[in-house]
């Protein structure tokens, strides 16, 4: 194999799909990118048996064949080159030359019968999507998917397609976002799966440039289709929790609340808060919101009061600020909507004023406060 | 009424004597496994125990078995009466649960005892009542066939032996046990229980797979392995893959002949099929019941028949390593070639050599504090903890840790509090903090030492906190055996004053709702069962309730080797540590930290 190619699109070319690289794998062959020649298009791939990804770059190739080539250290010196015409070749032992300028790199790469074969299997269930506006429902509710790896269904975003309607849905057991495209056309499709994070998160890196996306679907994975670059993922295995059952419908104590003004009260008070539990106390009462906290170990206490639209019965509710801080962030909307019934019951989070076509529901289980 | 079906004879003296003489009843669970036993020995297929007061006030044994003659109920309640053995070769064969003919007697001479027995296809017979072994006249009696075995006020002749009963609880529970032997072995009896007028279960005849979902959950059956084996040693059974093994003993049924019997030697044999997949310090769940011949075993060498004599060890051993090893291969739980074997090996080789075993538990930690007998506290050091930890080392003073070097000990004789350069702190292997002090260097293990805090953090607030708890968006939902179910009820109070919300939902299940916010949890059903099971081997230990459920929880919550750790993270840890009132030990007894002085390590380097 043999081509030449500039530095600029080739380190970034790496830089999509180095994300997949396993760190830290018991099968080393993981570590590397297996690199394809036809003629003038270099594909490139990465996997680490879950979440696959490849991606087209075209080349000056003078000799085809394909290698698999350690990825760090490729990525590594290719990020540290000048923006400069370079040169990879590699002979029949796998050993890689790469050629820029005045510096010459060796490096051992790998037979391609090492690296694993990703079959990408097409399916029935193909539709497209808007690149920007699934972007953005992605970054709104990747933050609450769990990293607990003993739940391993709750490590993913829960994707549903339905005639008129995409929907996502990410959860941790604490809280819960859920949000609706309803103007979104899947072509008849109707299916379900889990996407786990590292599927989404490279694809999100991936999408800048990207208009439209095809997507397949099926049981057990799913496929990104994207201008130069592919992912497939496999599909979390398992039974996603069943979130319309624990949405509430009765929350009647509702205020409308400032999103700036709330989210940066609240990241104050929480400075103040016990440093393990980030525990911070919400108080309603008519027209306003006081924000509590208290460190008893440490003697730091906090309190500020904003204004908020409410006119129901006082009421005390406990959570985490963490949780809550980054709920805010990842609404856009000027005020948000925030229902409550009890102490103990989730509360409801909306923003105000939907945009248009979209449907976005956050819920956060408060902490039970001592005194209830 | 015909004279065919009187079936008791009294044994003959010298056959009595070949049976060991012992005492059969010695709690209400042992009068409900004598009872049970005639049950199913007179072919019921559906049995109720009854119980009020763990068994102390009222344990009634009803069956639908073939019932007694009027002569028969007589005969039974004396001594050596039975209707299962008449002559010494027959004792070479025995098939039936009983054969002695000594319980109903031992019970009626200490209890209260009403019976009521009517023979197969009649639709009366007869009543007997018995008072301290003192027997009324028999009266007809009508009723459906089948037997009714009523014992009241166990004891109640023999106060001595009456004080000697454990607590309400703590009877039901044995009573619990003894019946999920006899439910596990007999699935196609239906079992009935009640307890003060409520039915805690009621089991219908069904498969053995079903039976072992409806005694000890469905978790555990979906995750039973069956075993079996053919030839001269038939065995069946099921055994429980790696995912549900525990950290206590329990769960451990081994049956012969479906008698339940305990063998240390067998409970081997499944631990050894097993090997190296079974994590250190864990137990496996088993059902397995042996059937042979019964001229090759002898039964009766405990008086309450829970050990058993088999005359060929060696082939039982290995009939059961086999056969569950064959279930475990063919069910991939062991890899053919377990790529863990050398790896396994050299750790725990690695293990035995290195002088860590030397601060393995608090006797030899405090051990270490003795080499400089008479010593006086250093400065800052409270004296009664100095004393105190000196006082635990009784007996071990000159033992052969005095090769251990003096001054590599466990801080509990230097002041280290207050004296940390708060940034140079490190985090080895993710499992130990290392922090300059100003006399050395201090070593914690982060487990232990969160374990501490956890710990004493627990049981201040029984005392005085009411928590707050993080609430789950998805209650879950845990579904657990019997014996479980009522052992958790019991520490819910203290799991609660720890910010867990648990709720009894009935038929041994129970819901989470809430978890502790001070502790990162991660697992929420699973760190439950693991502190349940932690709490189990306490109890054997006789821990108080609160101390044990305080140290349980905190070995379960505490971060573990391996979580890596922030700067900040460790400080805290530090800070906190140092506030407990214990630092220097884990509740188990083990240290939380190891002191190296400059002057040992000046001493190693060569510089004196
Ligand atoms: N539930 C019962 N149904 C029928 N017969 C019974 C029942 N319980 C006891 N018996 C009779 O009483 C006899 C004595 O019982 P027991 O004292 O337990 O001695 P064993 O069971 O060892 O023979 C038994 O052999 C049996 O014939
Ligand atoms: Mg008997």
């Amino acid at each position: 194999m043999k081509f030449r190619v500039n530095r600029k699109e080739f380190y970034q070319a790496i830089q999509n799909i180095i994300g997949v690289v396993p760190v830290k794998t018991t099968l080393p062959v993981l570590g590397n990118i297996l690199f394809d020649l036809q003629e003038s298009t270099l594909t490139m791939t990465g996997t680490d048996l879950e979440v696959s990804i490849s991606t087209k770059l075209s080349v000056q190739g003078e000799r085809d064949g394909t290698v698999a080539i350690p990825a760090k250290i490729l990525f590594e010196i290719v990020k540290e080159l000048p923006d400069i015409p370079m040169q990879l070749e590699a002979d029949e032992d796998f050993k890689v030359a790469l050629t820029a300028d005045k510096g010459f790199y060796k490096l051992s790469g790998e037979s391609k019968d090492e690296f694993p074969q990703i079959s990408i299997e097409e399916t029935d269930a193909n539709f497209e999507m808007d690149a920007q506006r699934f972007d953005g429902m992605i970054s709104k509710t990747l933050f609450a998917v769990s990293t607990d790896e003993l739940r391993t269904t709750l490590m993913g975003v829960y994707m549903k397609v339905l005639d008129g309607e995409l929907r996502l849905v990410a959860t941790d057991g604490h809280r819960l976002v859920k949000i609706i495209d309803s103007k979104f056309n899947s072509s008849g499709v109707q299916q379900e799966t889990i996407v786990p994070t590292k599927a989404l998160n490279l694809l999100s890196k991936n999408l800048a440039k990207e208009e439209t996306i095809k997507v397949g679907i099926s049981d057990d994975h799913i496929v990104f289709r994207l201008s130069e670059t592919t992912i497939f993922s496999k599909g979390i295995e398992g039974q996603f929790p069943n979130y319309e059952r624990v949405i509430p419908i009765d929350n009647d104590k509702k205020v409308i609340i400032n999103r700036d003004l709330f989210s940066s009260s609240v990241k104050r008070v929480s400075i103040f808060s016990n440093s393990i539990t980030h525990q911070i106390r919400l108080s309603l009462s008519s027209g306003s919101l006081d924000i509590r906290s208290e460190d008893i170990e440490f003697g730091g206490e906090a309190r500020e009061k904003i204004d908020a639209d409410y006119s129901g019965d006082n009421l005390d509710v406990g959570y985490n600020a963490n949780y809550l801080i980054d709920i805010l962030r990842h609404l856009n909307s000027d005020e948000i909507e925030l229902h409550l019934k009890d102490p103990v019951s989730a509360g409801v989070i909306y923003p105000t004023g939907q945009e248009e076509g979209e449907d976005i529901l956050m819920l956060l289980m408060p902490i039970r406060l001592n005194d209830n | 009424m015909t004279a065919s079906l009187n079936k008791i004879r009294i044994l003959p003296e010298n056959l009595t004597n070949k049976i060991a003489a012992g005492e059969v009843v010695d709690r209400p669970a042992s009068v409900v496994k004598e009872l049970v036993e005639n049950s199913i020995d007179s072919g019921a297929d559906d049995i109720t125990v009854i119980m009020r007061e763990g068994g102390k006030a009222l344990l009634q044994v009803v069956d639908n078995g073939g019932g007694m003659t009027e002569p028969d109920l007589v005969l039974a309640f004396q001594r050596h009466a039975t209707s299962k053995i008449a002559v010494f070769d027959d004792l070479a064969n025995v098939s039936t649960l009983g054969f002695r003919g000594e319980a109903l007697a031992s019970i009626a001479s200490v209890a209260q005892v009403d019976t009521r027995s009517v023979l197969q296809g009649e639709s009366s017979g007869h009543s007997l009542r018995i008072e301290g072994g003192v027997m009324n006249s028999v009266t007809a009696s009508a009723g459906r066939p089948g037997t009714s075995i009523a014992v009241k006020n166990l004891f109640f002749n023999t106060p001595a032996r009456r004080k000697f009963l454990k607590s309400v609880n703590a009877e039901y529970r044995q009573i619990l046990t003894v019946m999920s032997r006899f439910c596990l072995a007999y699935p196609e009896i239906a079992f009935t229980l009640v307890n003060e007028d409520q039915v805690v279960y009621e089991l219908t005849s069904e498969s053995h797979e079903s039976r072992i979902g409806s005694v000890l959950g469905a978790r555990i059956r979906k995750n039973m392995i069956e075993i079996e084996n053919d030839g001269p040693v038939k065995i069946t059974g099921f055994v429980g893959n790696q995912d549900v093994v525990r950290r206590s003993r329990g769960d451990q049924y081994m049956y012969f002949n479906r008698r339940f019997f305990t063998s240390k030697n067998l409970n081997y044999a499944v631990v050894a099929a097993f090997g190296e997949i079974l994590p250190r310090g864990s137990y496996p769940i088993y059902i397995v019941n042996i059937e042979m011949d019964t001229s090759q075993v002898d039964v009766n060498v405990h008086p309450t028949k829970m050990e058993i004599k088999f005359a060929n060890d060696a082939l039982i051993f290995s009939s059961v390593r086999g056969a569950v090893k064959r279930a475990l291969t063919s069910h991939h739980v062991i890899p053919e070639i377990s790529p863990w074997t050398a790896a396994g090996e050299s750790f725990h080789k690695a293990e035995s050599m290195s002088p860590s075993s030397i601060n393995s538990g608090r006797e030899a930690a405090a051990s270490q504090l003795s080499f400089e007998p008479g010593r006086a506290p250093l400065p800052g050091w409270p004296d009664g903890r100095f004393l105190k930890a000196e006082s635990t080392s009784t007996g071990v003073e000159g033992d052969g840790s005095a090769s251990m070097p003096a001054s590599v000990q466990t801080a509990a004789n230097r002041t280290v509090d207050a004296s940390f350069e708060r940034l140079n702190v490190w985090q080895v292997h993710k499992k130990y903090i290392i922090s300059q002090i100003k006399n050395g260097l201090i070593v914690i293990d982060q487990h232990v030492a969160h374990e501490r805090i956890l710990y004493e953090r627990a049981l201040d607030s029984f005392e005085t906190r009411k928590p707050s708890s993080q609430q789950l968006l998805f209650p879950q939902i845990i579904e657990l055996s019997q014996q479980d179910y009522s052992i958790l009820l019991e520490m819910i109070p203290f799991l609660e004053n720890v910010g867990f919300v648990v709720k009894a939902f009935g038929k041994n299940t129970v819901v989470v709702e809430g978890v502790p916010t001070d502790v990162k949890i991660k697992d929420d059903e699973r760190i439950l069962l693991q502190i349940l099971d932690e709490y189990k081997r306490g109890k054997n230990d006789r821990t108080e309730i609160r101390e044990n459920v305080a140290a349980s929880f905190a070995c379960h919550s505490a971060i573990r080797a391996g979580d890596p750790l922030s700067l900040d993270e460790m400080n805290g840890l530090i800070d906190q540590l140092f506030s407990t009132r214990e630092p220097y030990f884990c509740p188990h007894g083990r240290p939380v930290l190891i002191h190296v002085s400059l002057d040992e390590l000046d001493r190693r380097f060569k510089r004196h």
